[in-house]
């Protein structure tokens, strides 16, 4: 029976156990992800829920920071536009059909990254970098409401193109039509934001010192090569489309929403303490730097390790760049970290099955496989079966009040707004929320269908106007970007007298405080204030007199 | 090129040397807060008291011995011991480089790599300095300086080069080392980690690589001095021990809980981002050739332990942050140098530029080899130059009112008025050298290092760090935790309290505004101050002169107001 076993490819080719083993990895973690998103079909973050909402407006015919305003370049939009057509198409909630997209992203990453790692790097190393496919899909399950942010899409569409950079130095044979569809992908995710450039400089500068080369050959084989030009004709087709865009929208995005956030960004600025050493954050660092330690002990055997150092370290500069100290920032640097840790660990196993029976671990690959997969399946099931006794046993929402058909766990609709909105509106009504935050009206107004009142999906920006005022010179740049002051708070009043929306949430402080020298209250003549202080917020209702049918 | 590298080591040695004392000769009582706090605190223990019986600070025993040093020296020959102790951490740093140089010269064909990054290491050592002038002599500095022969030590043991190494060398590297990791006891995780990139740098693990690289000599001499201090301390001091195991490390692990909750708004605590982006960097840099080197790969390490201290700090002061950027800036420059060499290799236009520069130096090689005057002047003279120069430079610009004379305070020599901390006038008006001051304050800084410039005793509560904690503690931690540390508080105050009642009580004291001014009031501490003292003016470190007068020094949090009263006569 024994001997019949050991005669199958599987034990008999190392290289076939790596197929089945990243097959399985990503078939078993792929599915308990979507088990998780399926269970809940509503969860979002706010900035995703924002981008969402941006998406489904551009989809319906809105034009970007014309239509919708928030100083998000819009490449993320126009990404979230494939959920957001899916989910128009197959009514179903918009939040599940990108946590579905998620999913897809997931999949084809860590795909193309396995296939790299079985077809184009050494065979020695197949167990680390297994390893860190893993850690690729695993650190997903760790980013809770931060998943789907741009930081998570960056970190899934570049690792193939770091893993492919890499393979290129290391001097394997590229494809051509591979290197494009990765090198696309890569130019996508390192245009979601400018600072991802640096994590990508990073790499490269990383790579260009580990494998020496003759210039000629540098420029020509490892440079000027069809990943990178697709990855740099991406970003300059993107770019070039900003020309091609109608000029209002040009004014009010380049004119307006930049120079104000270049101005007054630092609204939400906090000290370096509170980024990198308060207790919710460090916990990041310290992974980090413990995946940086594991990656040192072995970087001189499995050189891909250094490589997701590399990454995982120049996660560290945007995040402190931008000095919000948001936990989604980090999440390149906490990705890296996991599969750093992953690899680490595999690493350490390696040299104790070597130790211990004294083979080459590769040879032990099968066995290896079996086990991991294994413990794997029974982990994932394990947790999967307990998220499915936890959804079951807590209050559900059931969807048909938004349209749809099937339930949700109504912890994940759960605010302090939800009941509220839910008792005042129906689905595709229209709702504001006045907040100097994406948050609170987002993701609910997403999650609950609702429809965005104002072309001021949040009102961020006085926030940043008041810091400009506050802090900056009377120099006539400032004064005009000041003078938009008013132009936002009557912008919301054509708003509210265009669309009527049924609720307004007002912000008591500070935006009811940054609206009121405009007289705000005559916009609100037809409403009734039903709620005086939810969470910082009057609730204004639309009096049924005032309501247009159509 | 061997002799190259020599040569422009051992001149750079001198050279920095030579301009470190100047430096500290001119500025004879600059110094970092917290070493100006633990030569106050080392006074007190030669003056006979125990660390955390007599006084309370959350240092380590060694760390507080070790500073016992300069102070006995001082009274000796009765120079500050803040220009003695400066001069001691100048001393350790030649020592430090001078041990580099000779592991390079002893360490055969096998450390040739040794000798090859000598000029980088040295480089290294110099730019940190340089860079962190202000914060000379801090614990990481220190560490730093302990440590680094170890980690050489420990290269060539690894990559077994280090057999001829003389045994001497190999000692006096784990005795530093030993001190150095219990001067904190986060340090501990240096030997480690630091063991375990050894242990993987053998590749495949056999017994013989583990009996004839591994386990050196200096691994042994580190671990069983350090078994050895520990014990001396344990035996000679066990209810000290007990009581800095007991409650400080309890008030200490406490710190690293309770972030303190103001740092989270705007500027709340140093920015010092741009550090942190250098490491990043130079790790970065670094990371090709650390694949390939061990050294590399050992300071890269230690850059990364440093980044986990760093946030682990929970305070970020720029101090905390040199660890990190020390040993990534030493990677960094080690990594340069294989690229260099490498470049020499690969291209033509890189090897004839190194060409020129080895035909150089063979000639200037064998110059100073016929003149062997010249080059014993120069290298006797350049130091003394160095010293001359960068002394006459520090005191140039400098009016004759803004020096003292420390005879005031019965040492000899001179200070500078503008290397005194703030209050430096409210504090020399109001008290007399060797008075009892209480200053009492969130962090070391402000303080430290007036107290010790000025000759100022402080209390039994040096600083006032454990008053946030404990309250915290009131406020969010369970009965169990708050039961065990109530005895070591109530302790406190009534140290307080009878050093207020007794013959000889604090002449002059400063209780910063906010928290601590609460704590102390809660106890009932500052009613007692109201009766005996009498109120003066509110100093704040918000003062136009003060700032105008004194360097600036790092705040977390809010920047408060103190509180002054002084004795009534």
């Amino acid at each position: 029976m024994q001997g019949r076993f050991s005669s199958t490819p599987f034990f008999e080719s190392p290289a076939f156990a790596a197929k089945i083993c990243a097959i399985g990895l990503i078939a078993i973690l792929s599915l308990r992800m979507l088990i998780s998103v399926w269970l809940h079909p509503l969860r979002i973050g706010w900035d995703p829920a924002l981008h969402l909402q941006c998406a489904q407006l551009i989809v319906g015919g809105g034009l970007p920071y014309v239509d919708m305003f928030d100083v998000n370049p819009p490449l993320i939009w126009y990404l979230d536009t494939v959920p957001a057509i899916v989910a128009s198409l197959l009514n179903m909630p918009v939040t599940l059909a990108f946590n579905l997209f998620m999913l897809a992203l997931m999949m084809l990453s860590a795909s193309l990254c396995a296939l790299i790692v079985l077809n184009k790097l050494p065979k020695s190393d197949l167990i680390v970098n297994l390893a860190l496919i893993f850690g690729l899909l695993y650190f997903n399950f760790f980013l809770g409401f931060d998943f789907g942010q741009r930081e998570q899409i960056f970190v899934l569409l570049y690792a193939p193109f770091m893993f492919l950079r890499f393979a290129r130095y290391q001097g394997a044979a590229v494809g051509r039509r591979e290197a494009v569809l990765i090198g696309l992908l890569a130019g996508v995710g390192i245009c979601l934001k400018h600072y991802f450039l640096f994590n990508a400089v990073c790499i490269e500068l990383f790579l260009l010192f580990h494998f020496k080369s003759q210039l000629k050959e540098l420029l020509r084989h490892r440079l000027f090569v069809a990943e990178n030009w697709a990855a740099f004709t991406f970003a300059l087709i993107y770019l070039a489309h900003f020309l091609f865009l109608p000029q209002i929208v040009k004014d009010n995005y380049f004119g307006f929403l930049v120079p104000a956030f270049a101005r007054g960004y630092q609204f939400w600025d906090t000290s370096l303490a509170a980024s990198l050493a308060a207790p919710d954050k460090r916990t990041v660092f310290l992974l980090l730097a413990g995946g940086l330690i594991l990656a040192l002990s072995y970087c001189r055997r499995y050189k891909l390790l250094a490589c997701i150092a590399a990454f995982a370290l120049s996660g560290v500069v945007p995040y402190l760049m931008q000095f919000k100290g948001w936990n989604y920032q980090d999440i390149p640097a906490f990705a890296g970290a996991v599969m750093l840790l992953c690899g680490g660990a595999a690493a350490v196993t390696s040299t104790i099955v070597q130790f211990v029976f004294k083979r080459r671990s590769e040879q032990q690959l099968p066995i290896l496989t079996i086990v991991t997969l294994l413990l794997i399946t029974g982990f994932s099931g394990a947790s999967a079966a307990q998220e499915f006794h936890e959804v079951e046993s807590n209050t559900k929402f059931d969807m048909e009040r938004i349209g749809y058909s099937g339930s949700s766990p109504w912890a994940d609709i759960d605010s302090p707004f939800t009941k509220i909105m839910l008792d005042n509106a129906k689905f595709l009504d229209p709702v504001i929320f006045v907040s100097n935050a994406v948050a609170p009206g987002f993701p609910v107004l997403t999650q609950l269908r609702m429809t965005p009142g104002s072309r001021h999906l949040h009102c961020c920006i006085l926030s940043v106007l008041q810091y400009i005022q506050d802090v900056s010179d009377s120099s006539p740049e400032c004064t005009r970007l000041l003078s938009y002051q008013k132009i936002i708070a009557d912008q919301y009043g054509e708003d509210i007298a265009k669309n009527k929306p049924v609720l307004i949430f007002m912000q008591n402080a500070p935006s009811a405080e940054y609206l009121a020298p405009f007289a705000f209250d005559k916009y609100l003549k037809n409403y009734k204030k039903i709620e005086e202080d939810i969470i910082g917020f009057s609730v204004y209702k639309l009096q049924p007199s005032a309501k247009v049918v159509p | 090129m061997k002799k190259l590298c020599l040569f422009f080591s051992c001149l750079l040695l001198l050279c920095w040397s030579g301009s470190l004392f100047g430096y500290f000769c001119a500025h004879q009582i600059l110094i970092p807060a917290e070493p100006a706090m633990h030569i106050a605190c080392a006074n007190m223990i030669i003056e006979g008291a125990q660390p955390y019986i007599d006084f309370i600070d959350n240092a380590t025993p060694l760390s507080l011995y070790l500073f016992s040093l300069p102070v006995l020296l001082s009274k000796l020959c009765f120079l500050h011991p803040i220009l003695i102790f400066n001069l001691l951490i100048v001393l350790l740093t030649f020592s430090v480089i001078a041990l580099n140089i000779f592991a390079a010269m002893q360490s055969g064909s096998k450390g040739i790599s040794l000798l090859f990054y000598l000029p980088a290491l040295t480089l290294s050592v110099i730019t940190c300095q340089l860079y962190f002038l202000a914060e000379y002599g801090q614990e990481s500095m220190v560490f730093m300086l302990l440590f680094w022969p170890y980690l050489i030590e420990r290269y060539l043991s690894s990559t077994g080069a280090g057999k001829t190494s003389p045994t001497w060398r190999k000692v006096s590297a784990g005795l530093l080392a030993s001190v150095a990791l219990l001067v904190n006891p986060i340090y501990l995780f240096a030997v480690v980690v630091v063991e375990i990139i050894c242990l993987t740098a053998l590749g495949e693990v056999t017994l013989f690589k583990i009996r004839h690289r591994y386990l050196g000599m200096e691994l042994l001499a580190c671990v069983t001095s350090m078994l050895v201090v520990a014990a001396v301390i344990y035996f000679s001091a066990p209810r000290m021990v007990a009581v800095y195991l007991g409650p400080i490390t309890s008030l200490n692990l406490l710190s690293y809980d309770y972030f303190y909750d103001n740092l989270g708004f705007v500027d709340k605590s140093p920015d010092r981002r741009d550090l942190v982006y250098a490491f990043v960097i130079f790790f970065i840099m670094a990371l090709p050739a650390a694949g390939r080197c061990l050294l590399v790969r050992l300071m890269c390490t230690m850059s990364a332990l440093g980044f986990i201290w760093l946030v682990c700090s929970g305070t970020l002061y720029t101090h905390q942050a040199f660890i990190m950027t020390a040993f990534s800036l030493t990677a960094f420059y080690l990594a340069l140098a294989r690229y260099l060499r490498s470049m020499r290799f690969a291209h033509q236009f890189f090897a004839h530029q190194f060409t020129k520069c080895e035909n150089l130096a063979r000639q200037l090689v064998l110059w100073q080899k016929n003149k062997p005057l010249v080059k014993t002047a120069l290298l006797a003279g350049l130091p003394v130059l160095c010293f001359v120069t960068i002394n006459h430079f520090c005191l140039r610009n400098i009016a004759k009112e803004h020096f003292f004379s420390l005879a005031d305070i019965n040492y000899y020599g001179f200070g500078l008025k503008s290397d005194l901390s703030f209050f430096s006038d409210a504090v020399e008006k109001n008290s007399q050298p060797r008075d009892l001051v209480w200053f009492f304050s969130q962090q070391v800084r402000p303080g430290f290092p007036l107290l010790t410039q000025l000759r100022r005793r402080p209390g039994y509560l040096v600083w006032a760090f454990p008053l946030h904690t404990l309250k915290v503690l009131h406020e969010r931690s369970t009965p169990e935790q708050v039961a065990r540390l109530t005895q070591f508080e109530t302790g406190i105050m009534d140290h307080l309290r009878s050093e207020l009642n007794s013959v000889r009580p604090p002449k002059l004291i400063l209780i910063e505004d906010g928290e601590t001014w609460d704590s102390l009031t809660a106890a009932g501490i500052c009613t007692i101050i109201q009766d005996k003292y009498d109120n003066l003016e509110p100093l704040t470190p918000m003062n136009g002169d003060e700032i105008a007068l004194h360097r600036p020094f790092e705040y977390v949090g809010h920047r408060l107001g103190f509180s002054v009263y002084k004795i009534k006569k």
